[in-house]
């Protein structure tokens, strides 16, 4: 019974945690603007974001280290750095949107300017990361970010032409209004949004914060081939929405603000104060994982002592690289860039890394000396394959294609 | 000068005098601020029929005051070389500016305690600001 409720748990906190601003501001914007003809794009990162966290997961479980360290010492210092160098100025983008989005969901709830709210966003994920333990971190906020089930209920209360939305879903087309090479940029934004580095990153140090062997290995799998999937629904809910009611209103998401309204109509007060908690514990919940992946990675490259397990004075370095994270995303935000265009940003960025990123998990998920008899299997190595290629094409295309759009405008 | 008449102007002078760079970007500027318009519109009548908070209603609003301004500023640093564009650029910001105003008139009927300015009063205005945009990107479109 204890291993069963626990296996829910997991699997409801990777459903809450899944959703993160980068996920919310992108499928909004798409569903706003192309409807759900881009909704095979986020099949296309569920299964790659499974595909890796999966194997991150598995190096982890395997080798009782975190996979950064793991790839810092398989394939040396450069290689090291490289996977460093673009998984944390993507972090660091992350980090900067993630407070800026708890900021803005702060203003949705009070109306007081969202500027006002960073020092108070900036402050509490500081005293989580430092004080509170990992899994209660870990699990309030991902409970927490299952109130964003909101936008599914929503979705049926706006009683939509489901044939209609099913249409649009299984015969993509580019709208009339919207060219070609703006339905390309977004559809490796929503790609980049769905496979951001982060959270492999995050999940592999998490295995080691919690403590995980090869007998867990079951239950991180389910974690992240049930909790993963269903939390991209909830990334099509949110498309959905906004394609029934912002598209035939001529609503092009610009805002945060904007993102609620289709569940205000379908809920009314009720569903908006849901979708606000839950806006509010995904944001939250993603800043304090994409700042202690700022850590995780840096401690792991420089072979600082890391962890959340450790009391903060045992793992100072790791503790204060955090505290510059944050004092960095505050700086950027304090000079009034609109918090929606860092996080689109941070998605395109995050689609030109991804190959950084993917390729040293590959590598090391094959390498018996740390893995032993758990290395990839044959299939697992083709789908990952397939993988890079699409990884790569889609970092190869982003910036062409965001120099062609002047980024989606 | 009338609405209208000021839209036949605008589409005129369009017509005639503006650079095919500088009509895209009215083009643009026009399409933002109509979905800055409708979004107005959505949050006010959510807003009046007690399904939107006053505080959410506030902050989108804002929000779309924030994002017709950055189109008017676009607007506004475009370098007409002739009279005719510079009359075009010139009917556009004061459709632009009509826009404006009835966002905040709906903001204010929003945060309003007293009842004035009324919701109806900022809905008649952000109707006729959504109209003024469909026709001068009609206009457009046709230049």
């Amino acid at each position: 019974m204890k291993k069963l409720l626990g296996l829910a748990l997991g699997v409801l906190t990777a459903i809450g945690g899944f959703v993160d601003i980068g996920d919310l501001v992108t499928n909004a914007v798409v569903g706003s603007r192309f409807g759900l003809s881009l909704v095979w794009v986020v099949l296309v990162g569920v299964v790659g974001i499974c595909l890796f966290a999966n194997m991150s997961g598995r190096v982890a479980a395997a080798s009782g280290r975190a996979t950064f360290e793991v790839i810092r010492e398989r394939l040396g210092a450069r290689a090291g750095l490289a996977n460093l160098g673009a998984s944390f100025f993507i972090n660091l983008m992350t980090v900067t949107a993630e407070l800026g989005g708890i900021a803005l969901a702060l203003q949705l709830a009070s109306s007081v300017q969202y500027l006002l709210w960073i020092p108070v966003a900036v402050v509490a994920v500081w005293i989580v990361i430092w004080r509170v333990r990992f899994a209660i971190m870990e699990n309030v906020a991902g409970l927490l970010g299952l109130c964003l089930v909101v936008f599914a209920v929503a979705l049926f209360l706006l009683k939509p032409d489901w044939a209609n939305l099913a249409g649009q879903a299984l015969a993509p087309a580019v709208p009339g209004s919207e060219t070609g090479a703006g339905y390309w940029y977004y559809a490796v934004a929503l790609f980049g949004a769905a496979m951001t580095p982060y959270e492999v990153f995050f999940f592999s140090s998490g295995a080691v914060e919690e403590g995980w062997s090869v007998k867990d290995l079951g239950q991180a799998r389910s974690n992240v081939l049930v909790g993963f999937p269903l939390g991209g629904l909830l990334s099509v809910s949110i498309a959905a929405c906004a394609a029934v009611v912002l598209l035939p209103a001529g609503v092009a998401v610009t805002s945060l603000s904007q993102v609620v309204l289709p569940v205000a109509e379908g809920g009314g007060k009720l569903a908006l104060a849901f979708v606000i908690v839950g806006i509010l514990a995904a944001t939250f919940g993603a800043a304090l994982e994409t700042t202690l992946s700022s850590g995780y990675t840096l401690a792991q490259f420089f072979g600082w002592s890391w962890g959340k397990f450790r009391r903060p004075v045992q793992a100072a370095r790791f503790h204060l690289s955090m505290i510059l994270c944050l004092v960095v995303g505050v700086g950027v935000l304090a000079t009034g860039v609109d918090p929606v265009l860092v996080t689109e940003y941070s998605v395109v960025f995050s689609a030109i890394a991804l190959p950084l990123t993917y390729l040293p998990v590959l590598i090391v998920a094959n390498d018996p000396q740390y893995m032993g008899h758990h290395v990839n299997k044959r299939p697992v190595n083709v789908l990952a394959m397939i993988y890079l290629v699409i990884i790569l094409a889609a970092s190869v295309a982003a910036i062409p294609l965001m120099i062609i759009t002047g980024a989606g405008s | 000068m009338t609405g209208p008449c000021l839209l036949g102007l605008a589409g005129c002078l369009l017509l005639a005098g503006c650079g095919s760079g500088g009509q895209e970007t009215l083009s643009k500027a026009v399409k933002d601020a109509g979905s800055a318009v409708a979004t107005a519109r959505l949050a006010l009548d959510l807003e009046s029929s007690g399904q939107l908070t006053s505080a959410a209603a506030t902050t989108a609003l804002g929000d779309m005051v924030k994002d017709v301004n950055s189109s008017r500023t676009t607007v506004q640093d475009l370098s007409p070389d002739t009279p005719e564009s510079r009359g075009a650029r010139q009917a556009s910001l004061d459709v632009l500016n009509g826009c404006v105003t009835g966002i905040l008139t709906a903001q204010e009927a929003v945060d309003s305690t007293d009842g004035s300015p009324a919701a109806s009063d900022a809905e008649r205005m952000l109707a006729a600001s959504a109209r003024d945009l469909d026709e001068l990107s009609t206009r457009l479109g046709a230049g």
